[in-house]
C-alpha cells in the first residue's frame, strides 16, 4: 500500500495591511506586562512614595494646617503628586524601556520586526499611557482619600489622564532614543524633567515663583497637565482659590502640541534609526 | 673567562601578609571610592541639585505660610534636615549597588576570592560608602550656605553626625547588598525603607508635629537622632 503524502504547501504570506495590528498589539503587551510585573516599583513605590510627600507637607505645618493657606497647600500638593506621580512613571518606563532594550540589544529584534516608525510609537505610548493610568488611580485613590475630596469634574480629568500620560511619555521615547547609557537617562531625569516638573506647579502654585520664571514656563508641558488635571479634581473652586487657571483649552491644546512635537520627533528618528542604526 | 655565568634567577617571595591585609584594604577602598567618583555627575552633582530642589521647592511651598519650625527660621530648620536626607540615601545607595552589580556582574567572585577578611571587606565597603555620603553632605551643605547663609554652631556635632550617619546607612546598604539577589530588592528596600525612613524622622518638622505614637517610635529611631544632632550643631536648636 503505498501512503499518500501531504505534499507541503508553501507558508502564506501575512499580509500587512497599513497598520501592523498583530505587531502594534504585540508590542503594546509586552510593554504592559513589563510594566505591571514590577508593579512593586512601578505603583506601589510611586504611590509610597506620593503619601510620603503629603505627610511630610502635612506634619510641616502643624497648626498652620487648618488655616486656609494650609488647607489650600495639602490639597495642593496632593493632587499635584497624583499627577507627578504619573507623569514620572510615564516617562521614566518609557526611556527606560529603550535604554535598557539598546544595552541589552533587544532593539535590534525591534528594529528588525515588521513594525514601522508608527506602530512602535502607539504601542510604547499606549503602554505608557495604560501604565501610568493606574499607578495615577493607585495614588488618587488613597490621596482622595485622606484629603476627602472626590473628582469634580470627573470628565475633565478622563480627558487629561490619557493626555498627560501619551505627552510624558512621548518625551521619554524622546529622552530613551538619546540616551546611550543609564547615566544619560538619569541626568535627564534629574536635571530637566524632575525640577521642570516640581517648579510648573506641583507643590506651590507657579504665582509664588518670580515673574521672568513664570512666563518661561508657561511653555512647559507640565504646567499645562497639572492645571488641567488640578481643574478636574477641583472644579470651578479650584479656580476661585488659585489652584487653577482653568483655561483647559490652552492646557489641553499646549499638550496636544507637546505629544506632536514629541511623537514627531520620535516617528522621525525611529524611522532613520537615528542612534540606533549606523 | 671560563667562568660560567650563573643566571639570574627571579623568585617572587610569597607575600607576607600581617594582621590586616593594608595593601588589599586600601586598594578595596580606592576601588569603592574611584567607583562613585567616576560617574560623579551622577553620584555627587545629582543628590546636591536634588537637595536644592527640594529646598527651594519646600521654600516656595511652606515658607510662606510657616515662619518658624520650633524656635528656628523654617530654611535654617529644613537645611540641616536635607543634608541629612542626601547623605543617607547616598552612603546607602553606594554599598548596596556595589555589592548587588557585582553579583549581577559576578565580579563579586574576585572580592571574595581576594586575601581579605570580612572584618577588611567590611571596612572597605564601609569606607567607601562613608566616603560618598561625606562628600554629598560637604557639598549639599556648601550648597545650602551659599543660598542661606548662616553660621555653624558646633561643627563637632556635625562631624560627630554625618559620619555616624553615613557609616550606619553605608552598613545598612551593606547588608541589603548581600540580601539582594537582583537590583530590584534594593529598589524596594529603598523605597519602603530608606525614603521613608528619611523623610519623616525629622526633616521637615520638629518631631512634636506627630501623633504620640510615632513620637515614641522617634525614640528608638537612629535617623532621627542623627538628623537631630546635625541640626544642632549647624543652628543650636533641636
Amino acid at each position: 500500500m503505498v501512503e499518500g503524502r501531504a505534499i507541503a504547501r508553501p507558508p502564506r504570506l501575512t499580509r500587512l495591511g497599513a497598520v501592523h495590528w498583530g505587531g502594534l498589539w504585540s508590542l503594546y503587551a509586552m510593554e504592559v506586562r513589563r510594566y505591571f510585573r514590577l508593579w512593586q516599583i512601578s505603583v506601589a513605590g510611586p504611590g509610597i512614595t506620593a503619601l510620603l510627600y503629603l505627610t511630610v507637607i502635612s506634619a510641616a505645618l502643624g497648626a498652620a494646617r487648618a488655616s486656609e493657606a494650609g488647607a489650600f497647600l495639602v490639597s495642593y500638593v496632593g493632587t499635584g503628586m497624583v499627577v507627578f506621580t504619573a507623569i514620572e512613571r510615564a516617562t521614566g518606563n518609557l526611556a527606560f524601556s529603550f535604554v535598557i532594550a539598546k544595552l541589552e540589544r533587544t532593539i535590534e529584534e525591534l528594529l528588525m520586526s515588521p513594525v514601522g516608525p508608527g506602530e512602535m510609537i502607539a504601542g510604547y505610548i499606549g503602554a505608557a499611557v495604560t501604565g501610568a493610568s493606574v499607578t495615577g488611580l493607585a495614588v488618587a485613590l488613597p490621596v482622595c482619600w485622606v484629603l476627602g475630596i472626590a473628582p469634580a469634574a470627573p470628565l475633565v480629568l478622563l480627558a487629561f489622564i490619557p493626555l498627560t500620560t501619551a505627552t510624558a511619555g512621548g518625551i521619554g521615547l524622546v529622552i530613551g532614543l538619546l540616551s546611550d547609557k543609564f547615566d544619560h537617562l538619569t541626568a535627564w531625569l534629574t536635571f530637566v524633567v524632575i525640577p521642570l516638573t516640581f517648579f510648573s506647579g506641583v507643590f506651590a502654585p507657579m504665582s509664588r515663583l518670580p515673574e521672568w520664571l513664570q512666563t518661561a514656563l508657561l511653555v512647559s508641558p507640565y504646567h499645562h497637565a497639572l492645571e488641567g488635571m488640578r481643574y478636574g479634581f477641583f472644579g470651578e473652586a479650584g479656580v476661585a482659590s488659585g489652584a487653577t487657571a482653568g483655561n483647559l483649552g490652552l492646557n489641553a491644546a499646549a499638550l496636544g502640541l507637546w505629544l506632536l512635537l514629541a511623537t514627531g520627533a520620535g516617528w522621525l528618528w525611529l524611522r532613520r534609526g537615528y542612534r540606533l542604526k549606523s | 673567562m671560563s667562568e660560567t655565568i650563573e643566571p639570574l634567577y627571579y623568585s617572587p617571595k610569597a607575600r607576607r601578609i600581617g594582621t590586616i591585609n593594608t595593601v588589599g584594604l586600601a586598594t578595596l577602598f580606592i576601588k569603592e571610592t574611584t567607583r562613585f567618583l567616576k560617574v560623579a555627575t551622577q553620584t555627587i552633582v545629582a543628590p546636591v541639585v536634588t537637595t536644592l530642589l527640594f529646598y527651594t521647592v519646600f521654600a516656595l511651598a511652606i515658607g510662606s505660610i510657616v515662619e518658624r519650625a520650633g524656635d528656628v527660621p523654617f530654611l535654617e530648620f529644613l537645611g540641616p534636615g536635607l543634608v541629612m536626607m542626601g547623605i543617607l540615601q547616598n552612603s546607602f545607595a553606594n554599598t548596596s549597588s556595589s555589592i548587588v552589580i557585582a553579583k549581577m556582574q559576578s565580579n563579586i567572585v574576585d572580592v571574595l576570592m581576594a586575601p581579605l577578611r570580612p572584618l577588611e571587606l567590611v571596612v572597605a565597603y564601609i569606607g567607601g560608602g562613608l566616603t560618598r555620603g561625606l562628600i554629598v553632605g560637604a557639598c549639599a551643605m556648601t550648597a545650602i550656605l551659599i543660598v542661606v547663609p548662616q553660621g555653624l554652631h558646633n561643627p563637632f556635632f556635625i562631624a560627630y553626625h554625618a559620619i555616624g550617619a553615613a557609616t550606619l546607612l553605608a552598613g545598612l546598604g551593606l547588608i541589603t547588598g548581600i540580601w539582594a539577589d537582583k537590583f530590584d530588592h534594593v529598589a524596594a528596600v529603598t523605597n519602603f525603607v530608606i525614603t521613608p525612613a528619611a523623610f519623616l524622622s525629622g526633616t521637615f518638622y520638629t518631631i512634636d508635629r506627630l501623633p504620640s505614637f510615632a513620637q515614641d517610635f522617634a525614640v528608638v529611631n537612629p535617623v532621627f537622632y542623627m538628623i537631630d544632632g546635625l541640626r544642632y550643631g549647624f543652628i543650636g536648636h533641636h
